[in-house]
């Protein structure tokens, strides 16, 4: 029992760590990587949790969340957006690294003391996973604010799923059903955005947001 | 008490002895991995050697700083192994005389020196590495004192001896997010603070992009062995502080005889050894950061510093 909370608190920190490196990465193919072990932790923990509460639909959870986040998305959007994916240059963001930081940093002790008057008598995998899931919710939304690139953002939108799931499995008896309903919604959310972005690469010749802003007339098709 | 004293000063003769050895090591682990077959890991030992042999000179604008600076380069990382559990576990003699905080201080006299002296050679190089310098110790130095700040909300105390029983003697503090954030946070600033690769290139000879490098540039014969032999140790020291202290309490000898010292000296090294392995998978996997880029890597650790004093009174 102890043990198992523990290793769950070890998940929780390398989470919130992982959170961080999928912010401040510069490259798109950093920022995958991030999400995938995002999503690995995400698992592991969902497992911990599934054999602490003896469930085993937590168990069906971190399976479905292993298929849909970290093998069929990556897949579909290396499939659709490969050149994309590799390009060696920076992503542009609205926000410079240090202050980005700065604020994120802000928003993790921000969901600390947002949930402290909810610990008090939860389980001890509540007391971890709740305060660093809605962290990572929050800075995932910040980092989707932020991103001007298209490929970024949509990371940073299944980020915000994998936070809110960081918070969700240790405080609801999580019913199998939804979670796949969920999953399988997060591979077609990626797969429409990622065909579109394709598109809109091809037009355009960028993915970079900021150049979208605009309707022109006469863009070279 | 004469036994205590005998083994503080053994400490401080294995991180002596140990300093070159332990960069020797590296340096071939991070060549062979490649592809390159590297110097002999003595190769540190034969430099020092070849520098104590050889004629010094000093520029006729430098003052006695710059003739004092590599002294104190070199005693500061041999004081501050008094204060720090290098290979026993209970308390030797001068452990009380300074917590982490004064480690650091003293670490930081001797690198202020330097950067004196580096200007007072009146090389060009000195005073750019030197800028460059206090720009990365003026950023690693508050995340320095919050990972201290926060082991001592931890653990109750900035003693060295002290917090490492605390991480012995707690599994569940042992594996809290405090703990780990801080071991992250440390981790990255001893590459930021000894000039490791994400940050600075140890292997580079470009002296328009030395950081850490360009302050030694004036220096020859004895003086340049000092600093070099210094910067060795202070290299070991925090290692030794990091697996010691934070990383892996575990293996230091509990009672003061001649065997459980024996073992702790193998145990340590051993722990040194996997220690380089990591160093070296790090060195080898990331590129240098651009100058200005620095602040990022740094600003990062500093929210993880942050973040696990922030994140202590959740997970009592």
């Amino acid at each position: 029992m102890a043990p198992l909370v523990a290793l769950n608190t070890v998940v929780a920190a390398l989470f919130i760590l992982v959170t961080f490196l999928l912010m401040v990465s510069r490259q798109i193919q950093s920022v995958l990587r991030a999400f995938v072990w995002q999503s690995l932790l995400l698992a592991l923990s969902t497992l911990i949790l599934a054999v602490l509460h003896g469930s085993l639909e937590l168990v069906f959870v971190a399976a479905i969340t292993v298929a849909a986040k970290a093998v069929v998305i990556p897949a579909v959007l290396t499939r659709t957006l490969g050149p994309e994916l590799r390009a060696r240059r920076e992503i542009a963001s609205a926000v410079n690294v240090p202050v980005s930081l700065l604020l994120m940093l802000g928003l993790s002790v921000f969901s600390y003391f947002l949930v402290a008057p909810l610990l008090t008598g939860g389980t001890p995998g509540a007391s971890v996973n709740l305060p660093l899931g809605l962290a990572a919710l929050l800075i995932a939304v910040y980092t989707l604010a932020i991103r001007r690139e298209a490929v970024a953002q949509v990371l940073g939108l299944m980020a915000i799923d994998n936070g809110a799931f960081f918070a969700g499995v240790a405080i609801t008896s999580s019913s199998a059903i939804v979670e796949m309903a969920a999953g399988l919604e997060g591979v077609m959310v990626v797969l429409v955005v990622a065909i579109l972005t394709r598109t809109i690469a091809q037009r355009v010749g960028s993915t970079r947001v900021d150049t979208l802003q605009d309707l022109k007339e006469g863009v070279p098709l | 008490m004469a036994w205590s004293v005998l083994l503080n000063l053994l400490q401080v003769a294995f991180v002596l002895a140990a300093a070159p050895l332990f960069r020797g090591v590296l340096n071939r682990v991070e060549e062979r991995l490649q592809s390159k077959i590297g110097p002999s890991v003595w190769q540190p030992y034969y430099d020092l050697w070849k520098l104590f042999h050889k004629d010094e000179v000093v520029s006729s604008e430098a003052t006695w700083i710059f003739r004092v600076a590599p002294y104190l380069y070199f005693v500061a990382p041999l004081l501050v192994t008094m204060l720090i559990p290098v290979l026993t576990d209970f308390p030797l003699f001068w452990a009380f005389m300074g917590d982490m905080v004064a480690a650091g201080f003293i670490l930081g006299l001797g690198g202020f020196f330097l950067t004196l002296a580096a200007i007072d050679g009146g090389n060009l190089y000195g005073p750019m590495g030197t800028s460059r310098t206090r720009m990365v110790s003026s950023l690693v130095e508050p995340i320095f004192m919050i990972v201290f700040f926060s082991v001592s909300f931890a653990a109750n105390s900035t003693i060295p001896y002290v917090v490492q029983a605390h991480w012995v003697s707690s599994t569940v503090a042992f594996v809290s997010p405090t703990h780990l954030l801080i071991l992250a946070a440390f981790l990255m600033i001893i590459l930021a603070e000894t000039g490791r690769i994400p940050v600075d290139n140890p292997g580079g000879h470009f002296e328009l992009a030395m950081i850490d490098e360009a302050r030694t540039l004036e220096f020859s014969g004895r003086s340049a062995a000092l600093v070099k032999w210094g910067g060795e140790a202070k290299m070991l020291v925090l290692s030794v502080v990091l697996l010691n202290v934070l990383a892996t309490p575990w293996g230091l000898a509990t009672t003061p005889t001649l065997g459980a010292v024996a073992m702790a000296l193998a145990l340590v090294s051993a722990k040194l050894g996997l220690f380089i392995l990591v160093l070296a998978a790090i060195e080898t996997s990331l590129a240098k950061l651009r100058l200005f880029r620095i602040e990022n890597f740094l600003g990062l650790a500093f929210v993880v510093a942050v973040l696990a004093m922030v994140v202590e009174p959740f997970h009592l």
